[in-house]
């Protein structure tokens, strides 16, 4: 089985390179930035292998015909091939079972950018009272009447100070294509006393938080970390980190993945808030 | 404009451009509404059209100020060009990098970044995009706005000599736009039109290189 999976990645790396052949300079950091998962949405693109992922186009393009078992290989080509190469037998033999749960015939699994229990765990340093603090944004997309959808803050946390907010209102509404630019508006929104704020710091689980903004006490800095977790597939728990890197295997992939009942998923979620 | 792509990739990445073109209708669920508004297929084609031509303007005019063999004064002209280009003067380019393992982020305002950009210390600054802009999915905000992000590909070459060949300076990075548009009623004659005109907002920029 352990022998399977590395002959898929190195065929893996070979596909990811085929536009490399050339051995141009230009052609390899082309093929790089065409491959890389720079957001979100292109993530859930190869995990469904839809037909507008770079991957396949690129590859159904260079071929002329449908890649052998590609949605397989498109699977495996979201996950760290860097550190799939160096694993353990039991990860190995989890991303295999996984690759193939998630591709049966009958049960095939997708994901959909509006499914629930998926978030972005957002690390930030703040400053509070003048002092530097390290704080967690918990943020949901979360899907609204007419076809609307925005992010929303889940849950603040910060252990120094002993915060511990958690919310099921959506409030603070940001834009629903806000972690393409991984967030930048976070910071710039929740500004004391802007119109914006006022109007939607709607939560009174959070008010003692947007309190703490209104009066100018909290400030906050860069975005420090942003990780994904998807809650959604039967049986597993995926983390995404973002790989910065010049290869095709870069951007938005998976850093760990977790087999789980979902008596342990349903904990892990909750230990999310 | 000086666009990069003499290589044998092209093909499959003009797939890759077209491919955005042909564009699926929004994908969004609904919990039971009754306000359902169904954007036809012909209409997000028509906001992805023009969220790319407004991309390619960005890039345009980015090497124009950057360019200091082209006339100062259209250089300028370009800068103010560009931020008529965004939904807000507010809006931020956010500027990050990895330095032995520390990601450092600096944010400017988009008038200053350009303005940044335009006065470089150089004798040759060259700036050249690659063809592969790609876009997420367009969804419709709270706001009854319609949000995507376009990622383009930018190549920076700096050189202290105007003579020399090879660039003191050079590197790859990313930008992630926001895009932004916003419907807009108008009259004309007796007629109430809907336009959708798209904007810029937030730049977030990585180097990869």
């Amino acid at each position: 089985m352990i022998v399977r999976i590395k002959q898929i990645v190195l065929s893996l790396l070979i596909l990811a390179s085929f536009s490399s052949v050339a051995q141009i300079d230009d052609v390899k950091t082309v093929s790089d930035f065409t491959f890389s998962i720079k957001s979100i949405d292109q993530f859930i693109d190869r995990f469904n292998y839809d037909e507008k992922d770079p991957f396949r186009i690129a590859y159904e393009k260079a071929m002329g015909a449908e890649m052998p078992d590609g949605r397989s290989k498109a699977l495996l080509s979201l996950f760290d091939l860097e550190m799939i190469e160096r694993a353990n037998e039991e990860y190995l033999t989890n991303v295999q079972s996984f690759i193939k749960e998630a591709n049966q015939e009958e049960q095939a699994v997708f994901l959909s950018f509006y499914d629930s229990h998926w978030y972005a765990s957002l690390e930030m340093d703040i400053s509070f009272d003048g002092k530097s603090y390290r704080m967690q944004a918990v943020m949901a997309n979360h899907s609204f009447k007419g076809n609307r959808s925005a992010w929303t803050i889940k849950a603040i946390k910060c252990e120094a100070l002993g915060w511990d907010y958690v919310t099921s209102k959506p409030n603070i509404l940001l834009p629903p294509n806000s972690e393409g630019t991984d967030f930048i508006n976070f910071r710039h929104l929740i500004k004391p006393n802007s119109a914006e704020f006022n109007n939607r710091r709607k939560s009174a689980e959070m008010e003692e938080f947007f309190e703490y903004v209104a009066k100018g006490r909290l400030s906050f800095s860069y975005i420090k970390d942003i990780k994904y977790y998807f809650f959604q597939i039967p049986g597993y728990v995926m983390v995404l980190d973002e790989f910065r890197r010049e290869r095709s295997n870069s951007g938005w992939l998976i850093s760990n993945l977790l087999a789980v009942t979902s008596e342990e998923k349903s904990k892990m979620e909750q230990r999310m808030f | 404009m000086n666009y990069k792509l003499n290589n044998p990739l092209p093909k499959a990445l003009l797939i890759v451009f077209l491919a955005f073109l042909s564009f699926n209708s929004v994908k969004a669920q609904e919990s039971g509404s009754t306000d359902e508004v169904v954007i036809s297929e012909d209409l997000m084609n028509y906001f992805k059209k023009s969220v790319l031509k407004r991309v390619k303007r960005l890039e345009h005019y980015i090497s124009m100020i950057a360019d200091k063999e082209i006339e100062d004064k259209l250089r300028r002209d370009a800068i103010d060009q560009t931020i008529e280009l965004f939904e807000s003067n507010n809006n931020v380019v956010q500027v990050s990098y990895i330095r032995n393992g520390e990601t450092q982020v600096k944010d400017y305002p988009v008038r200053t970044y350009f303005d940044r950009l335009y006065a470089i210390k150089a004798e040759k600054v060259d700036i050249t995009f690659y063809e592969v802009t790609q876009l997420t999915d367009i969804r419709r905000g709270m706001d009854d706005k319609f949000y995507a992000t376009a990622f383009i590909f930018q190549d920076t070459k700096i050189y202290y000599d105007s003579e020399s060949d090879v660039p003191d300076y050079q590197d790859k990075t990313t930008k992630a736009i926001d895009v932004i548009i916003k419907p807009d009623t108008v009259t004309m004659g007796d007629k109430a039109v809907v336009l959708y005109p798209a904007k810029l907002g937030n730049i977030n920029v990585k180097e990869t290189r």
